[in-house]
């Protein structure tokens, strides 16, 4: 079982890619998999007629669970997002083959949710930037640690 | 447009509106379609002993949090389809706007979800800018949040957008 620990983790240290296939099918899932029953993400009819785009896209959480499974892959199951903020260019359309990739900005042994590193994930289409993703992302000190149980001091505050 | 706020408008800012809950239990059923839907093989997420061995309690892919608030299309009762973040619609419909867009999105994870929790949600708005005009068109940006707590009132998660609505552009 693969298991990052946060003294594996340099700033600057780049993400292996994943390359993933948005399907109709898997975006209609990921719509009903999250409760999301706007007819964007299902009604093909309603958004090339009304809303004229050219396809059904994924909503924000299909998005959010992509990066969610890319972060995973990348330092295994105790790997645990604390914040994640969106800019999102264009949409994900049925259709497209997205590239996912990330970058780690900095490496935090302790403070909020620590220790921890800030990622910036990139989601393209076509070496199109349509949706970048920066994250508070929290790793094992070591092989006993399991960041799932922080809290209170040792997690995110309130705002 | 009116630089000025309506009063209808400023008075919604920082109060909680649209409280609601508990809502659905969180489920294996939704977490593993969605994980499917991704093809996440995460352990943790198909596999009850593995998630209580390596994380301690089968807990909720943390991106799933807003599933656990989402009203169903259709409630006994309930006559026309019930929306997510309503605050949004009833704002955009008070300051008339007939578009919007969302800029930014944050979420942040407080305390994690577990298989079988219920959720509690509530609407805030928390700014409204002035009037802009960008290549959309003429409009404001705002920010509401959904806050997320637990039965006692915790809190577990927060998403905030950042919406711009407008009046299109030549309309």
């Amino acid at each position: 079982m693969k298991m990052l620990l946060i003294g594996d983790v340099a700033a600057g240290q780049v993400m292996p890619e994943l390359a993933f296939d948005v399907t109709a099918t898997r975006i209609v899932a990921g719509a009903l998999a999250s409760r999301d029953y706007s007819p964007l993400h299902h009604d093909h009819g309603y958004v090339v007629g009304t809303v004229g785009q050219r396809d059904i896209f994924a909503n924000t959480q299909f998005q959010a669970s992509l990066f969610e499974r890319f972060l995973g892959d990348w330092s295994g199951p105790r790997g645990r997002i604390a914040r994640m903020r969106f800019s999102m260019t264009s949409s994900i359309f049925a259709g497209d083959r997205v590239t996912i990739g990330g970058i780690v900005d900095a490496v935090f042994a302790d403070g909020p949710c620590g220790p921890a590193v800030t990622v910036t994930l990139g989601m393209t289409v076509a070496d199109r930037v349509m949706t970048s993703c920066e994250a508070l992302y929290a790793l094992p000190a070591g092989p006993g640690d399991n960041p799932w149980e922080r809290q209170a001091e040792r997690w995110l505050p309130p705002e | 447009m009116a630089a000025a706020l309506d009063d209808r408008v400023l008075s919604l800012i920082g109060v909680p509106q649209y409280a609601a809950g508990p809502g659905i239990a969180a489920n294996p059923v939704n977490v593993r379609a969605m994980c499917a839907a991704v093809e996440s093989g995460n352990p943790v997420h198909w596999d009850d002993q593995a998630a209580r061995e390596l994380l301690g309690d089968a807990y909720c892919p943390a991106t799933m949090l807003p599933a656990w608030g989402r009203p169903d299309v259709w409630e006994p009762g309930q006559g026309a389809p019930l929306k997510a973040l309503q605050a949004h619609f009833d704002l955009k419909d008070l300051l008339g706007y007939p578009a919007s867009i969302v800029v930014s999105y944050t979420i942040s994870f407080h305390a994690p979800v577990r298989i079988g929790d219920r959720l509690h949600t509530r609407q805030v708005l928390r700014q409204v800018g002035g009037p802009k005009q960008t290549r959309l068109g003429l409009g404001r940006f705002w920010t509401i949040e959904m806050q997320y707590l637990d039965d006692d009132g915790g809190l577990v998660g927060v998403e905030r957008y950042e919406f711009f609505g407008f009046e299109k552009a030549g309309a």
